[in-house]
């Protein structure tokens, strides 16, 4: 179910009305139900991937909590197995046989690995590491096991952060799902706002730039250098409106019933390094490979090359957890390039840096803002060879080319000022005071315009799902 | 108190509407909502306030049933022909069967009787209809080799893909779109933003397209360049091989089981008749219709409808208006009567 569909909102107002009628256990029953019917709208039967790895995890926690010594490894390392076992089926199976046939074709082996003619279950890469986070922290000790199967399917299942994150941990929700909440109207109004917002940036904003961004990135070799540069300007925005925007409409749907989960996104944009920029960037994603990837690999604590190798390693595999595509790979890898060559940078050229005032600060925005979107480049283009002509033309683009768009000039300006309106707006508000009710039933109505009448309602996937 | 029983007047509220949306039987059954059909498909698509027309009824064609008692007429159609358009009482045959090209039939052909089949079709779907053989009407009697029993495994897949369908059913979304914003008060918010979006943006709804002086309106499916079904859309002469020998197939296999004529109408789509500049036009009627190897007599409106082009469809609609279906259906009076066709 799309958060951009009238089927959620009718949905959302028999959830979240169903839950504040009913007690304790008759709220996670029905959460439990309401995701399952979430999950299935999109594909029925890929609930019983869903419900295995449910079913691995939670029986690994427990026997994780009752057994010592070696044997936990081996049930941690079995929990872990089954679930990127999962993934790896599904997602880079094809990925990886396609690879092996070509490389057969190089060295001229006539073996043809079979390509197999599976979907990818929608939302695979988010809840399967949110399952492995849980095993992981019980195996560390930082959780205990969860007894109760209907909350430790609720916690993989939850359904505002089922399909695109945030990826929680277990710390922070298994315990908001024993407890019985009391309506809270400033939760309410809060949650609310965040999710017209969200729906905002969603619809009005990103749905109205994919306009031009799917029209030029769809053959880059038939556009301008100006057009390709505007459209990836644009998609540097789309982007970061479709997933804030799932991402404010998963805490705001969860908010409304009491919940809190983990912020997702703090003004990425507004960075002044890559280091900054991931830690304001799909934070959940960010932490759980610094946690359960990075700081495993050694961290910070091994030697300085090897220290570079594992944040390489780590953003490449971040490119990868992304899609099975190279194109993923690289845009990861590029990420990890560019921080690498900042920390080297400062030790080795450390006159290089900019000073902290107005000025340098300004100037490390802008230049981490044009790094950021030369690899956005990599993770929309439809293929390497795609991905290197929008680059190339790019980079000779002149402003006397025509501007090539399936919007008119009154939109593209349009889209313009949505832009400006977005930065003026996360600069100045982050978050949206409701605590006045007449301002919030003013806003809310502002919002419902707006987004009545200015939105794009193509029935568009958000990005994310897809991974 | 008042709270409680808003929160459980909007929670059954809620329910009722995510229940009429699920269950398209419930839909269907309820008869609150307004049909959204009736201001025009096209409005339907593009809630454009100047093609917002309600489709008159069509008065019958026939008078009496003259001499035509004799004849019995078989119609493989799509929507042009379906009831809500043409019926039993518009033809002067004695007995009428339609099916649409979705759909297959059973029928039994009573052989002392003259038995006519029309196989029409719009152009837009002329293409999906003619790559393949024919078979929507399986007579009975007669072997059919078409039909294969299918394995235990197949029913069984049948059985799980029609359950999940059931339980997950399509068209969810669109419901729950026209019974919220269906009501003529509804509609006027929609046709404000499809104004508005028209007239600073240029744009209307994707499934739609504008004729250059944008007093004509056409679904995107025959007007768009880009879309195979395009009367825009190139057809490589080898289709048109393909296409003939499949119109000659189906005529030799109705006529070996029974039928005593088997007629091909192919109806012009709105945009090939009103604006075929809109782009290069593939000119797929007349491709066919003058093509020499086809064996089976033409029933032409093109012709007809070229001639006098603003006459023949609605304005709201991809559907011909009253005019335009009744030459059509005086060329089908014309056949059952025995008399010759212009």
């Amino acid at each position: 179910m799309l958060f951009n569909s009238l089927h959620f909102f009718i949905f959302f107002i028999i959830v979240t009305l169903g839950y504040w009628s009913l007690g304790w256990a008759g709220r996670w029953r029905l959460l439990l139900f309401a995701s399952c019917y979430f999950y299935m709208i999109f594909k029925p039967e890929y609930i019983l991937i869903l419900f295995f790895t449910i079913v691995i995890d939670y029986f690994a926690g427990i026997w994780l909590e009752k057994t010592a010594g070696k044997q936990r490894k081996w049930l941690l390392i079995i929990s872990i197995i089954s679930n990127v076992g999962i993934l790896v089926f599904f997602k880079y199976y094809n990925f990886l046989t396609e690879n092996i046939n070509h490389i057969f074709g190089i060295i001229h082996v006539q073996k043809h690995l079979r390509v197999l003619d599976i979907l990818l279950p929608i939302g695979l890469s988010f809840h399967t590491f949110q399952a492995m986070s849980y095993t992981i922290e019980v195996y560390r000790g930082n959780q205990k096991a969860e007894r109760h199967f209907g909350i430790y399917a609720l916690y993989v299942m939850f359904y505002p952060q089922l399909v695109a994150g945030p990826i929680e941990r277990p710390q922070n929700v298994l315990h908001q799902f024993h407890t019985k909440f009391k309506y809270d109207w400033e939760k309410t109004k809060s949650g609310l706002m965040m999710m017209a917002w969200g729906l905002f940036k969603k619809v009005v904003i990103a749905d109205r730039l994919a306009m031009v961004v799917d029209f030029s990135y769809q053959n880059p070799a038939e556009h301008n250098g100006l057009t390709l540069l505007i459209a990836t300007f644009f998609y540097t925005f789309q982007i970061y409106c479709d997933f804030s925007g799932y991402s404010d409409i998963a805490l705001g749907s969860a908010k409304v019933m009491g919940f809190d989960l983990m912020e997702n996104f703090r003004t990425p944009y507004f960075s002044k390094s890559i280091s900054e920029f991931w830690r304001r960037w799909h934070i959940s994603l960010s932490t759980w490979f610094r946690d359960y990837l990075y700081i495993p690999l050694g961290g910070n604590r091994v030697s300085e090359w090897r220290r570079y190798f594992n944040q390489f390693f780590v953003f490449m595999i971040s490119g990868l957890w992304h899609g099975a595509e190279w194109t993923f790979v690289i845009w990861g890898s590029l990420h990890g390039f560019y921080l690498i060559l900042a920390v080297l940078r400062d030790k080795y050229l450390p006159k290089l840096s900019l000073p902290k005032n107005t000025l340098g600060n300004s100037v490390n925005l802008i230049t981490t803002f044009i790094l950021v979107m030369i690899a956005w480049v990599f993770f929309r283009a439809k293929g390497t060879h795609d991905a290197l002509t929008i680059l190339k033309k790019i980079s000779t683009f002149s402003f006397s080319e025509t501007l090539k768009t399936p919007l008119n000039h009154t939109e593209m300006l349009f889209s313009l000022i949505l832009i400006v309106f977005l930065i003026w707006k996360e600069l100045k508000f982050f978050q949206i005071n409701t605590q006045n009710t007449i301002r919030f039933y003013g806003l809310s109505l502002v919002f419902a315009v707006m987004i009545y009448f200015f939105g794009v309602f193509n029935t568009n996937q958000f990005i994310y799902f897809q991974f | 108190m008042l709270i409680k029983i808003s929160k459980y007047l909007f929670l059954f509220l809620a329910i009722f509407l995510w229940l009429q949306a699920y269950s398209p039987w419930v839909y269907k059954s309820t008869g609150l909502f307004p049909d959204d059909y009736r201001y025009g498909d096209l409005y339907r698509l593009s809630y454009l306030p100047e093609f917002k027309a309600k489709p008159v009824n069509c008065d019958s064609t026939t008078t009496s049933k003259s001499d035509s008692s004799n004849t019995n007429l078989y119609v493989i159609g799509d929507s042009f022909t379906e009831e809500a358009r043409v019926k039993k009482s518009d033809f002067l045959s004695e007995h009428y069967t339609y099916t649409h090209w979705e759909k297959q039939a059973d029928i039994q052909l009573d052989t002392t009787k003259r038995n006519i089949l029309i196989l029409e079709t719009v152009e837009r779907t002329f293409k999906d209809h003619f790559s393949k053989e024919v078979r929507n009407f399986s007579l009975k009697n007669q072997p059919n080799s078409n039909l294969v029993s299918a394995s235990w495994k197949q029913n069984l897949k049948n059985k799980v893909a029609e359950i999940v369908l059931f339980c997950f059913p399509k068209g969810i979304e669109e419901r729950l779109e026209h019974t919220l914003f269906n009501y003529d008060f509804f509609l006027s918010f929609r046709e404000f933003k499809a104004h508005f979006n028209l007239l600073f943006f240029n744009r209307i709804e994707k499934k739609v397209m504008l004729s250059k002086d944008k007093k004509n309106i056409y679904y995107s499916e025959e007007a768009d360049s880009n879309d195979t079904h395009s009367a825009f859309y190139p057809v490589k002469q080898a289709e048109i091989d393909t296409f003939v020998s499949t119109i000659n197939a189906a005529r030799e296999k109705y006529l070996k089981s029974g039928f005593n004529e088997v007629y091909l109408s192919i109806i012009p789509n709105k945009v090939s008749v009103l604006s075929p500049d809109l782009g290069n036009y593939n000119h797929l009627v007349e491709r066919i219709q003058l093509d020499s190897r086809v064996k089976t007599p033409i029933i032409d409106t093109f012709s007809d409808f070229r001639k006098s082009p603003s006459s023949y469809y609605l304005k709201s609609d991809t559907h011909w208006n009253c005019e335009g279906r009744n030459v059509w259906l005086a060329k089908i009076n014309l056949i059952i009567e025995n008399k010759k066709v212009d």
